[in-house]
């Protein structure tokens, strides 16, 4: 009788019923779980949001680099449905293109991305004649003895497009569109830049060759 | 109380990723707009000089109506809320008497967005 007194004061004095423990549990799991979706959710945001700040500045780049390159270019040289060449500056000052002095902005196989094709001369600089130049992948440039140097400004768009007002080498206007995934959304972009620095003053009468001045 | 106390703490905890990402969206936003101003920007010096002022002068593009070199309208609901409108104006440079024909042409080139003006570019150009 003693000992079922003792032990029934001791059960009063302290300790939880397995109705608030399994409530307590309860409770824990519902904010553990919260915690966890939270940081889920955080953690996917931060994801999506690196990745669409990645493209941005990728677009942001691309915009500034082919503007630039376009803008500034004496001759667009060629335009094929994947690429166009452009001649970029007369480093030399020679009135003749250089193939130092060619850049092709090309789609890329499957167009899957955009990329400048630029040459680096070991030696001198051979002078190429304009019919000469022709689509990247054809390998035209092999016959120069030449490296070629790409360089990939949007690793992963789609639906790359070019288009001119007027066909090589009287191109005076550019268009480049392409579509780029940002948070699984295609997005439409599209650069377009006019040839202000059009060398067409170096073409012969019937624009498919340089001569060296305007008066020949 | 908890409740109160709790949802502050909530707001705390979620508010900074919330502004962080307004601004986020906002300078996606103000680069678009950048590039949409320049690229109607580049379609107005491709027009030869004498056409500049009667082909553009007061040209607008509605919101939603924003359209690609080609003259279609994007269909990018990035572009929905987007809207641009250019003025083109001859002026005369103080060195300039200005009893001559102008020879130069003011294009100036705003982008709005919702009606609020986000981006403007300034160009003059030059016969």
């Amino acid at each position: 009788m003693s000992k079922t007194k003792r032990l029934s004061s001791g059960s009063n004095r302290s300790g939880f019923t397995l109705v608030e423990l399994l409530v307590a549990l309860i409770v824990s799991s519902v904010v553990l779980t919260a915690v966890a979706t939270l940081a889920y959710a955080l953690s996917s945001a931060n994801d999506s949001t690196n990745d669409t700040s990645r493209k941005q500045a990728q677009v942001r780049y691309t915009t500034l680099r082919i503007s630039e390159l376009v803008r500034h270019c004496k001759l667009i040289c060629f335009a094929g449905p994947d690429d166009f060449a452009l001649w970029r500056a007369d480093d030399n000052d020679d009135g003749q293109i250089n193939i130092g002095e060619l850049v092709h902005v090309e789609k890329g196989a499957g167009g899957e991305h955009l990329q400048l094709c630029e040459f680096t001369v070991p030696g001198s600089d051979p002078v190429v004649n304009l019919s000469d130049i022709r689509a990247f992948s054809t390998n035209w440039w092999s016959a120069y003895n030449v490296d070629e140097n790409c360089t990939v400004i949007i690793p992963q768009c789609s639906n790359v497009q070019f288009s001119f007002d007027v066909l090589p080498p009287q191109t005076r206007f550019a268009s480049i569109s392409f579509d780029l995934v940002e948070n699984n959304i295609s997005r439409q972009y599209q650069i377009n830049a006019f040839v202000r620095g059009w060398a067409g003053n170096l073409l012969n009468e019937a624009g498919d060759a340089l001569v060296s001045d305007d008066d020949q | 109380m908890a409740t109160v106390v709790l949802s502050i703490a909530a707001a705390g905890v979620l508010l900074p990723f919330t502004s962080g990402e307004a601004v986020r969206v906002e300078g996606a936003r103000r680069t678009l707009a950048a590039k949409l101003a320049g690229d109607l920007t580049e379609q107005i010096l491709r027009t030869p000089f004498e056409q500049i002022v009667a082909g553009y002068d007061g040209y607008l593009e509605t919101q939603g109506g924003v359209k690609d070199v080609s003259g279609a309208v994007f269909t990018d609901s990035n572009y929905a809320k987007f809207s641009r409108a250019a003025s083109c104006e001859y002026v005369y440079m103080p060195q300039e008497s200005g009893a001559a024909n102008p020879q130069f042409i003011l294009i100036t080139v705003r982008v709005y967005y919702s009606g609020r003006e986000i981006a403007t570019v300034n160009r003059l150009v030059s016969q």
